[in-house]
């Protein structure tokens, strides 16, 4: 439940502070919000499979969102940013897909 | 064919779908409301992507690209119509020296075609009737020659059309006009104006004066409109060449 | 022989490959390194968690309204990019309109030039044909030249070449088959006359004097032996030994006569005949 707290007091602050990104990482942003949803989602399916670690979350979160946006940012240097882009969503996709798929086994025994 | 008691043996694909459509059953009655789902939505989406043409789907990138691609293209049609109107512009001026160098030379020919005698012709003149009298090879040449000279653009006798190379001879009746033998009388219709010409056949001891100390009697008419439709054929040369 | 046995990373597909590692491999082994340890496989330290997902709800909202606030930026950047679009489609699809009709206009009048250019030419060659034996262009050809001299002197200047008689030897030579003549360099057509204008011969309007030059082009036999044996030639001969003309002629083999001046004709014109054209010239030269 406290877990669910800190996602609520992170919504309501992004959402009232509304602070103004950076031009430079604007692009960047939704690339590095579907890297931690891939996160996010990894780790609720650890915890239902049983295995989940803290500190494996807290490190494939950070790692997710930063490779992620560092593939893209490499891309767009080398005029293959949307290609990039898309390779990299294509690939989170997947991956969220299948870890709710497992997610929904747990829960619905469907 | 299926053994309703003992163990059955596992059915072929085939089989499998023709005993579903034989037996409806609940999930078959799920599926269809599914599919009538994904029909639905697959035929609006089909609207609706044809309905609009919208760039909805491009990035910023795709829409630059696409400007700069239409840009480049309206350029060179821009380059082929500047090139077309260099075209026509030339064409024009040639089409219209061939026109005037055309008009020019058909102008020209029909001039020539007068004055060589080739087409029947009509205008002001004069119409000489030479009846009876001893007409010489002398008295008409003389009066050709007056008539020229008084500027006679068309002249014919009876029915010979007069050209630059005409030459009277004698002949046993009468005279051979260019080889057509002829006795009178004689009717020279004459082209020209009527003023001049009239007056270079009565002068003073003048081709009428000449014909009728032969015995002839000499009648001159001018007129406003004096028709020759005799034609002199284009003679066969074999000398003459083109300078 | 045995197989070696190839590692799954070759032998499975990719997306098997990318569905089967979804989850971190990473949780597992920890997990089986705190089991060996004897503790509880799963651990769930809730002050770094609550901090990860309050990062997180931030990233996610701060995406959220960071696009609200970019989509009319945006929206208005690409509502220009599209109205621009638009406007080259439109002058592209102008352009091509205009080439089309350019093209059409441009290739009728290539037919028409190459059609004015074949009547053109055979224009030309009709005008040319009807040029030459007309007097009113040059010519070349093999001929005769004839002198023609006054008498002896007289004192009624009987002895004068006269026009007649010019007129006379003229009319003997088209009868022997001339095909050109000039006097004196004035070319004979159909509007030339041969006048005394006091004791001047004139010919074309122009004066003349005496030798008179008198060139013809036609087959320099033929015409000598002609103008001899005919009526006509005789005639001729008769007044130049009447009067003591000198009278000489020489063939040549190759004569040049100009031009006559044309004329246009003032009164004379061409009747159309009936099918509305007027008659083009007939023959020509053989």
């Amino acid at each position: 439940m406290i877990a669910i707290l800190g996602l609520v007091v992170g919504v309501v602050a992004g959402l009232f502070f509304a602070p103004d990104v950076p031009v430079g990482l604007e692009p960047y942003l939704p690339i590095a919000v579907v890297a931690a949803l891939d996160a996010v989602f990894g780790g609720l399916r650890a915890l239902l499979d049983g295995i989940f670690d803290d500190k494996v979350f807290v490190v494939s979160f950070i790692s997710n969102v930063l490779i992620a946006a560092a593939i893209v940012f490499t891309g767009d240097k080398l005029g293959v940013g949307g290609q990039l882009s898309t390779g990299v969503i294509v690939v989170l996709g997947i991956r969220i897909f299948s870890n709710v798929a497992a997610i929904r086994r747990h829960l619905f025994h469907a | 064919m299926p053994d309703s008691e003992g163990p059955r043996a596992p059915l072929s694909g085939r089989a499998r779908l023709v005993q579903s459509l034989r037996r409806p059953s609940r999930g078959q009655a799920v599926v269809g409301v599914l599919l009538a789902a994904v029909g639905f939505a697959a035929v609006t989406q089909v609207h609706a992507s044809s309905a609009t043409s919208s760039y909805a789907g491009y990035r910023e990138q795709d829409l630059i690209d696409l400007l700069n691609g239409l840009t480049t293209a309206s350029q060179r049609s821009r380059d082929d119509l500047a090139k077309l109107e260099a075209d026509r512009a030339a064409l024009q001026d040639s089409t219209s020296k061939r026109q005037a160098a055309l008009s020019q030379a058909r102008q020209l020919t029909r001039n020539l075609q007068i004055l060589t005698g080739q087409v029947p012709v009509t205008g002001p003149g004069m119409v000489v009737t030479v009846v009876g009298g001893n007409v010489t090879v002398d008295s008409m040449l003389d009066t050709i020659e007056e008539l020229r000279t008084a500027g006679a653009e068309a002249i014919a006798i009876n029915n010979t059309r007069l050209t630059a190379s005409s030459f009277i001879q004698a002949a046993a009746t009468g005279l051979l006009v260019d080889g057509t033998v002829m006795s009178g009388p004689y009717t020279l219709r004459v082209i020209g104006d009527p003023t001049l010409l009239s007056a270079a056949m009565v002068f003073a001891e003048g081709p009428k004066a000449q014909l009728e100390a032969n015995g002839a009697a000499v009648n001159i008419q001018t007129s406003d409109k004096v028709q020759i439709m005799a034609v002199a054929s284009a003679g066969s040369t074999q000398f003459i060449q083109p300078q | 022989m045995t197989q070696r046995e190839l590692p799954p990373h070759v032998t499975v597909p990719l997306l098997d490959r990318l569905t089967a590692s979804a989850l971190d491999a990473d949780y597992q082994t920890v997990a089986d390194r705190r089991l060996a340890a004897g503790e509880q496989s799963s651990r769930l330290g809730l002050a770094q968690l609550m901090v990860v997902l309050a990062l997180f709800g931030l990233l996610v909202s701060t995406a959220f309204a960071q696009t609200r606030r970019d989509a009319t930026v945006s929206a208005n950047g690409r509502a220009t990019l599209i109205s621009q679009i638009a406007e080259q489609k439109a002058a592209l699809t102008r352009l091509a309109a205009q080439e089309a009709v350019l093209r059409r206009s441009v290739s009728a009048l290539r037919g028409q030039d190459s059609v004015l250019n074949k009547q053109g030419a055979a224009a030309q060659s009709l005008l040319q044909r009807l040029q030459t034996p007309s007097g009113f262009s040059a010519v070349h050809g093999p001929g005769l030249r004839a002198l023609v001299t006054d008498g002896p002197p007289a004192a009624d200047k009987s002895n004068l070449v006269r026009d007649s008689d010019l007129a006379f030897l003229v009319n003997g030579l088209w009868a022997s088959g001339a095909e050109a003549i000039a006097i004196n360099g004035q070319r004979l057509t159909s509007l030339s006359a041969i006048r005394n204008s006091g004791w001047a011969i004139h010919v074309n309007g122009r004066g003349l004097a005496a030798p008179y030059t008198v060139e013809v082009i036609g087959d320099p036999n033929q015409l000598q032996a002609k103008l001899l044996e005919t009526t006509t030639g005789q005639l001729w001969f008769a007044i130049v030994r009447q009067v003591g003309f000198e009278f000489t002629m020489t063939s040549v083999k190759n004569l040049t006569l100009p031009a006559a001046p044309l004329r246009t004709p003032q009164s004379a014109e061409a009747i159309a005949a009936a099918g509305g054209k007027a008659q083009d010239s007939q023959g020509g030269t053989k």
